[in-house]
């Protein structure tokens, strides 16, 4: 399963990092309690800074796909129960707010509409999370 | 001239130009003379042009050297001529690597492949080996000092610590417990050095090719494994064969000069030939870190990536320099094994730390001598 990173590319490497695995953690590539290679070994393949990959793997934390364990590595965590009436109200006014930000920030209707419909294509054939 | 001096010569410069020479045949697809110039490129006639001068250099340097030492051994002096030997084949193979690379720099690649890494797991490195090699280089050392230790209050005032082509005595000094231990001190420095190497190397940056990147990950994992192995065989030898000169040396201080001379034709040429042999397995069973297995294996036709692949990290195809890299060894880009990665500070301790400590050894032994 590999990740590429593309030095010189306008997303910064740490973001190249976190996005693919994402991408494999909401395909069901990578299950819950699956470990992920220490930050060690990912940085010396990509042959960055041990940060880099430090914060790649932190920021997959503050999103919720990942646990850090206390020796480098990280772990997949159990995806979160399927949403209840208010979780799905509450997540919807995040998304109204994020897309009245971004109306605010001069983009208009049509632009945001393809955002979103790019957003769900790239879920669109990829299943939920999995659990093992 | 010597039977020794001959054979010693000889086997230095058919081994090193034959190995030089084949280099090019081991090589990862895609590396030409420590240049990334792409899968492509490595196949083409240009690259073809750039190897066959490299034979023709090699060759001519080869005959150049041996003619050479044969010409100062018999109208000059032994030693004359292994020098002058010896510097017409570094020299020689140093301007064919540089005429070779300098040619290969004008078919690198633009813009470097993506460097990549694999989110499967990995089989852990085994560790026992070297352990167990660093384990016998203790116990080595340790009846060294014992045996040395034990003959210590027989030995004369003046005892040898410097022995001539031939295994007798040329040099002296006086006896203390510093001189007498100085080899094994010696042992130990070297032994662990090297042990330890083995164990890092299991730990040293993958050259992953992408794609292929799992098959290519396997290939360089069993590389490491064959390699570490190899270093521990080598330190096991270096350590036995100190221990015998050890024991050659305190015999020679309690007046058994001829002590140490059944053992100069395992110096000279025992250690040589087993290195070689142990070079010669490597390259051809797994080539270039594993560039045999990836053929066989079907999984060398992707592009080597990041450390291998990134010219801009490379200075003259033999250094590699990094800082943001947290790696210490690295695979060569020409050659066989390893090197340090320049841009990283514990690199540079390490290679600098076992030198002080050879340095140390050495200066104190003269200052007490």
């Amino acid at each position: 399963m590999p990740v590429l990173v593309v030095r010189g590319s306008s997303e910064p490497v740490y973001s190249q990092i976190a996005r693919q695995i994402r991408e494999r953690i909401v395909a069901g590539e990578l299950r819950s309690g699956r470990s992920l290679p220490a930050v060690r070994t990912l940085a010396q393949d990509l042959g960055v800074n041990l940060n880099t990959v430090a914060r790649a793997y932190r920021q997959l934390e503050e999103e919720g796909f990942v646990r850090i364990r206390e020796r480098s590595g990280a772990e997949v965590v159990p995806p979160p129960p399927v949403p209840t009436g208010a979780d799905r109200e509450r997540m919807t006014a995040e998304l109204r707010k994020l897309f009245a930000r971004m109306r605010q920030a001069g983009l208009v209707p049509d632009e945001l509409r393809r955002i979103a419909e790019v957003e769900i294509g790239r879920l669109a054939g990829q299943s939920p999370r999995g659990s093992s | 001239m010597s039977r020794v001096l001959f054979l010693q010569f000889f086997m230095e410069v058919v081994a090193t130009a034959a190995i030089f020479a084949v280099l090019p045949r081991i090589a990862r697809r895609g590396l030409l003379f420590g240049v990334y110039v792409g899968a492509e490129g490595w196949s083409s006639a240009a690259a073809r042009a750039v190897t066959t001068a490299w034979y023709r250099w090699m060759a001519m340097v080869t005959v150049g050297s041996l003619v050479l030492f044969a010409a100062a051994a018999r109208w000059w002096s032994e030693t004359g001529a292994f020098l002058a030997g010896s510097l017409v084949l570094v020299f020689g193979c140093l301007f064919a690597y540089f005429r070779s690379h300098y040619a290969a720099r004008r078919l690198a690649l633009d813009t470097p492949p993506p460097a990549v890494t694999l989110l499967d797991d990995e089989p852990p490195a085994a560790i026992g080996i070297p352990l167990l090699t660093v384990a016998l280089v203790v116990l080595a050392v340790a009846g060294m000092c014992a045996y040395a230790m034990a003959h210590y209050g027989e030995m004369p005032e003046r005892i040898p610590v410097h022995f001539d082509a031939e295994g007798h005595p040329d040099g002296w000094a006086s006896k203390s417990v510093f001189q007498v231990l100085l080899l094994p001190a010696m042992t130990l420095v070297f032994g662990s050095f090297l042990g330890v190497m083995a164990v890092m190397l299991l730990h040293a940056k993958r050259g992953l090719r992408h794609p292929g990147t799992v098959a290519s990950a396997e290939a360089g994992r069993r590389f490491r494994s064959a390699i570490s192995r190899f270093l521990c065989g080598m330190t096991v030898a270096v350590t036995g064969m100190f221990a015998l000169i050890h024991v050659g040396q305190v015999r020679a201080a309690l007046g058994d000069e001829a002590s140490l001379e059944p053992l100069v034709f395992v110096v000279a040429i025992g250690m040589t030939a087993l290195s070689v042999a142990g070079v010669v397995y490597l390259m051809a069973r797994y080539g270039q870190a594993g560039a045999r297995l990836e053929e066989a294996g079907g999984a060398a036709s992707g592009e080597l990536t990041d450390g291998l692949a990134d010219n801009r990290f490379w200075k003259w195809g033999l250094f590699y320099i990094n800082r943001e890299d947290p790696s210490i060894f690295v695979e060569k880009r020409f050659g066989l094994g390893y090197t340090i990665n320049l841009g990283n500070p514990r690199a540079i301790a390490l290679i600098v730390g076992f030198f002080l400590a050879l340095i140390a050894l050495v200066v104190v032994a003269a200052v007490l001598g």
